[in-house]
């Protein structure tokens, strides 16, 4: 707790993390020169309104965007990892990001659109805002059910398996959609599975912002019963943890992180499953009252690092951030399992 | 009207389970039980009989199936959880498989019933669990992760985390299981020294009878479902439920010594002279040979015991003939060539 | 589910001699301003001038169809016998399907194909649609609504029982994969041709309209399609001229953006082409491919918000649903100027937009349309056909 070691990790971490997000901003497929960048961001003039318009409305709101989506899935998924005391949850285990896909797909695939093959690739989707409708209500929909069940389980282990359970007969139903569909349905269903941090604008920004902030302040909240729960529930009740209020508090705040960033950018994966065990190796401790903001930290650098290197390939494409988050994720959390002398543990 | 010196207390309780309509009823009662402060108490009974049902249910975890149990006047199922958290404190078998715990953090997790609400310690947490690292006697490894721990470690931070949560209850559920001898045999001390000074009351289970015949200040030794014996440990051992409980085709408790015997179907006669430990142990040697001591002076095979520690000798009387031999060994051997001949 | 239109075809065709009617156009016209796309062949009557995705040789008696059949990235070449009635099979093709002329049922599974066969005239001729959800055609409808048409079902919800029970003279699919094995095997073997009309991968309108040569051969009516061809081309041919000769171009987005990424057409696409010979100055023209490009939003920004006009905004019907789809686009000088046209007025009432269904026969329309959208001083902007404005 004490020591110069700990104060200097956490001030070269939001070094990093405000050079990460700089940088994030200044690098895009458009060439813009750094001073111009920097005049745009604190509200100077400048000179060309298309740099202007590019660096305000849209590398802004996606860099914000990965800010709030590393929050929130690094928080899930810790959550996550200690309710069920299983080093390998993710936001993903409770289904409730199928929850989500289910909503798309039923807006996306079996809602049936325009006609043919040439149509669809030259026309968009219909409205964004269907879809992250759809996704809410599918996620919402989902943790209702979690909850309900969770009140009668006593077992955690039970709620995992149905959590999976639900997320394989989601998965079946949009196979099903995705067999009877013309294959331009399933790309752009496809591609929404990609994930996407760009498709956040400054007006939804604040609609996300509160979301995520209402999820990470609940957890953070839960910091003395998730500390509890690292004992096991035998344990955590002899030392007067309320199982019921624990689950429910757990359950809503990693719903509500898990299917906001769903709705609003897709599924993204692997920040959910690796942040924590990165954040863990790295800060060396277990009381969530540092874990959750560390999370937040490690899973903000983590996601705008991705951003940054999904654009870096290409200059005029960019790669969807599932990939990349996968590519980079991976690597890492192989790397410290081995570093670690106790591979059952986490 | 509730006893004040009794610090938990049990009315007309059944315990056992109930899954869907199934009822499985593990101790039938009614009970009426008691813990006091200052108090050992070992459960004792087979494997399977329902302590570890009982002791859950004696902790507020588990719902009993009739009659209630009483902490302070109130039934603890009905208190809140932390309230139940500041009377009773439990030491279980369950597994902790947390990495990145140190053992000074899993023993602050033992204030969680005080601690503010984000898990914050202050000074009255810090020095209880300072006081619960001394009295187990695990300074030396306070910053170790927990999983570098041997079991006999480990138990002893569970056993601090319990004591750190600073509550008049304290039950353990198989604490002995997995140590070796001499961890287990310094853990009951260190129960012992625990109940009588700091005056709290311990309930532990275990079927480890000879160490709780050693420490024990009561017994509870549940039989089956339908039998509880409750009392001093001898006392159970003189009135014959220690027999009762462990009576088996092929394992009898004797009074005499304390222990299980094997008994054997054709035991032979041997008359035993001597006196000392060497006696004690040789008559130990001959039953567990399957020969039975008689002081019958008629008893064709003699055995003297004479000396002191290492010139011990042991004499061999047999239809005549006699024999020394300097070890029980040796002895035995040729008391079994003897009687095959 | 793509939604392809169906003509019903129930007309017998006597009375046309079945030898290819000899309008001699062996002469390959090279159009005045546009390099020809086709390669000429000029082997019997009918000449394909744009179309590189089929030829047809005539002979005395009969006809041989060879289609260039694309799966994913591999390409064969099938062939047909196009043999008139109680003809014999010629030697030298063992083992080449038979195709009975004149093809007197159809089935089509595609909107587009329901305009080549409409163009051909025998739109009265089909008997089984892939949906019968999106369509067009009057003579089509009506032969629903009297129940001769039937749903035949598109991709892997085709009906290959019901199918084979209505046994149509051929089945008329946007590919054929898998063509020696597969399921579509089991057609064949029924004696239900299937036959890949791929004119969606012909890179000019003029290429994608000449497949109407492929149904008349079917149905032995080339000497009705091809004067009506020839006019079509001489049309385009003339608005072309307006169009890549007049000054200013206006530069042009094409699309909707979905979640960051936005397909523009690549510089060989066939929409391009529109573009060009409308005289319109497109960004990424000179890029390679005849698909879309994958595009960042960030990377068509500076174009978008400098366009003049935006084509095809997606399935929107007003500025009102473009703003709420997403707040930026309202920074669009397209925007702000009002200059966004979608394809979408000659949408009926059951929702069907017939772009898709004649425009693939009608592209000297498309091109009136956009040069009239781009340079209204040249040709009136009060007579759209297939395009509005949206408001």
């Amino acid at each position: 707790m004490s020591g110069i070691y700990p104060k200097i990790r956490l001030i070269g971490l939001l070094l990093l993390l405000l050079l990460v997000f700089l940088l994030d901003i200044a690098v895009g497929p458009v060439k813009i020169p750094l001073g111009d960048v920097f005049r745009i961001l604190f509200s100077f003039p400048s000179g060309d309104s298309t740099w202007q318009f590019i660096v305000q409305q849209i590398r802004l709101p996606k860099a914000c965007t990965a800010v709030l989506a590393g929050c929130g899935l690094s928080v899930s998924g810790l959550q996550m990892q200690t309710l069920f005391r299983n080093p390998l949850a993710d936001p993903s285990v409770l289904g409730i990001t199928s929850g989500s896909s289910l909503g798309v797909a039923t807006v996306m695939l079996a809602g049936g659109n325009v006609a043919t093959l040439y149509a669809i690739r030259e026309l968009g989707l219909s409205g964004s805002w269907l879809i992250t409708a759809a996704a809410c209500l599918g996620a919402g929909i989902v943790m209702l059910l979690v909850l309900v069940l969770s009140a009668r389980l006593r077992d955690n282990v039970m709620m995992l398996i149905i959590g999976i359970m639900i997320g394989s007969v989601t998965l079946s139903i949009i196979s099903i959609w995705q067999y009877f569909s013309a294959p331009e349905l399933v790309k752009d269903y496809l591609l929404w599975t990609f994930g996407s941090l760009g498709g956040v604008t400054n007006s939804q920004l604040p609609i996300l912002g509160s979301v995520i902030g209402a999820g990470v302040i609940m957890a953070w909240l839960s910091s003395k019963m998730l500390d509890a729960l690292l004992l096991g529930e035998n344990y955590a009740r002899s030392m007067g943890l309320n199982p019921q209020r624990a689950r429910l508090m757990i359950i809503c705040s990693s719903s509500l992180l898990a299917g906001g960033i769903t709705a609003f950018c897709g599924p993204i994966g692997f920040v959910g499953i690796a942040v924590p065990h990165i954040t863990r190796q790295l800060f060396r401790a277990s009381s969530h009252r540092v874990l959750v903001p560390a999370c937040c930290l490690t899973g903000t650098l983590l996601l705008l690092l991705c951003d940054l290197l999904s654009q870096l390939p290409a200059s005029q494409t960019i790669l969807p951030i599932n990939i990349i988050t996968a590519l980079i994720g991976a690597p890492v959390v192989i790397t410290l399992l081995l570093r670690q002398k106790n591979i059952n543990a986490y | 009207m509730p006893d004040p010196s009794h610090l938990l207390q049990t009315r007309d309780l059944q315990t056992g389970y109930q899954t869907g309509n199934k009822k499985t009823i593990t101790t039938r009662g009614p009970l009426d039980l008691d813990i006091r402060a200052g108090q050992l108490i070992c459960l004792l009974g087979p494997n399977g009989a329902g302590k570890s049902t009982l002791l859950k249910t004696l902790a507020g975890l588990h719902p009993p199936l009739e009659g209630r149990v009483e902490a302070d006047g109130a039934d603890i199922r009905s208190v809140t959880p932390i309230q139940r958290a500041r009377i009773v404190s439990l030491v279980l078998t369950d597994k902790v498989t947390t990495q990145h715990l140190t053992v000074y953090s899993l023993v602050a997790l033992g204030r969680y019933p005080y601690s503010g609400w984000l898990g914050g310690l202050s000074e009255a947490d810090r020095t209880a669990i300072e006081w619960a690292i001394e009295v187990t006697g695990i300074q030396a490894f306070r910053d170790r992760k927990v999983f570098t721990l041997s079991d006999g470690e480990s138990q002893k931070v569970m056993l601090a985390r319990a004591l750190a949560q600073d509550t008049p209850i304290l039950m353990l559920d198989e604490p002995t299981a997995h140590l070796d001898l001499p961890s287990r045999i310094r853990l009951m001390r260190l129960l012992h020294q625990l109940a009588q000074q700091t005056n709290k009351g311990i309930l532990l289970s275990t079927h480890e009878l000879e160490l709780a015949l050693q420490v024990a200040d009561e017994v509870w030794l549940l039989q089956n479902a339908e039998t509880l014996h409750r009392g001093a440990p001898e006392d159970l051992v003189l009135n014959g439920a220690f027999e009762a409980a462990f009576a088996h085709e092929d394992i009898r408790f004797d009074k005499q010594t304390g222990t299980f015997i094997i008994p054997h179907d054709d035991s032979r006669p041997v008359l035993l002279a001597g006196e000392g430990v060497a006696v004690y142990w040789t008559k130990r040697a001959l039953q567990r040979s399957g020969f039975v001591v008689t002081v019958d002076p008629d008893t064709p095979c003699r055995i003297r015991v004479s000396g002191e520690e290492s010139s011990t000798k042991w004499i061999l009387e047999n239809a005549g003939s006699s024999e020394e031999y300097d070890s029980i060994k040796n002895m035995l051997n040729a008391l079994e060539n003897t009687v095959i001949k | 589910m793509i939604i392809h239109r169906r003509f019903f075809f129930g007309i017998v065709f006597s009375a046309i001699v079945l030898v290819p009617a000899f309008s001699c156009r062996d002469k390959t016209r090279q159009p005045a301003l546009e390099q020809a796309s086709g390669t000429g062949t000029s082997s019997g009557t009918t000449v394909i001038r744009y179309a590189k995705g089929f030829s047809i040789d005539y002979h005395d008696h009969y006809k041989v169809l060879h289609l260039l059949n694309r799966t994913g990235d591999k390409t064969d070449t099938l062939h047909y016998l196009l043999l008139p009635e109680g003809a014999v099979i010629p030697s030298g093709y063992p083992g080449t399907p038979v195709i009975r002329t004149p093809v007197k049922s159809l089935a089509v599974l595609s909107s587009s194909h329901v305009g080549l066969t409409e163009f051909a005239g025998v739109a009265d001729r089909i008997t089984g649609l892939g949906s019968l959800q999106y369509i067009n055609s009057p003579v089509v409808r009506q032969r629903i609504r009297s129940g001769i048409v039937k749903e035949v079902g598109v991709d892997n919800s085709l009906n290959i029982e019901l199918l084979i029970a209505m046994h149509p003279g051929a089945l008329l699919t946007m590919s054929n994969p898998d063509a020696a094995t597969g399921k579509n095997r089991t057609l064949a073997d029924a004696g239900v041709p299937l036959i890949p009309i791929a004119e969606w991968l012909e890179t000019t309108p003029l290429g994608r309209a000449e497949w109407v040569k492929v149904i008349a051969a079917l149905v032995d009516r080339e000497d009705i399609v091809n004067p009506r061809f020839d006019s079509v081309e001489k049309e385009y041919l003339r608005l072309a001229r307006i169009g890549s000769t007049a000054t200013g171009k206006p530069s042009v987005i094409i699309g909707m953006p979905y979640k960051g990424s936005w397909f523009m057409p690549a510089g060989g696409s066939y929409m391009v082409r529109l573009l060009h010979d409308a005289g319109a100055a497109y960004h990424w023209e000179d890029t390679k491919g005849t698909g879309s490009l994958s595009l960042n939003f960030e990377a068509v920004a500076p174009e978008a918000l400098k366009a003049g006009y935006w084509i095809n905004a997606g399935s929107v019907n007003s500025k009102a649903e473009i703003s709420a789809r997403d707040p930026r686009f309202a920074r669009f000088h397209s925007f702000q100027a009002g200059t966004i046209y979608n394809n979408t007025r000659r949408t009926n009432d059951i929702g069907s937009n017939d772009y898709w269904e004649s425009g693939t026969i009608n592209p000297q329309l498309i091109l009136a349309d956009l040069i009239r959208i781009l340079h209204p001083d040249l040709l009136p902007r009060d007579s759209l056909y297939y395009y509005k404005q949206l408001n």
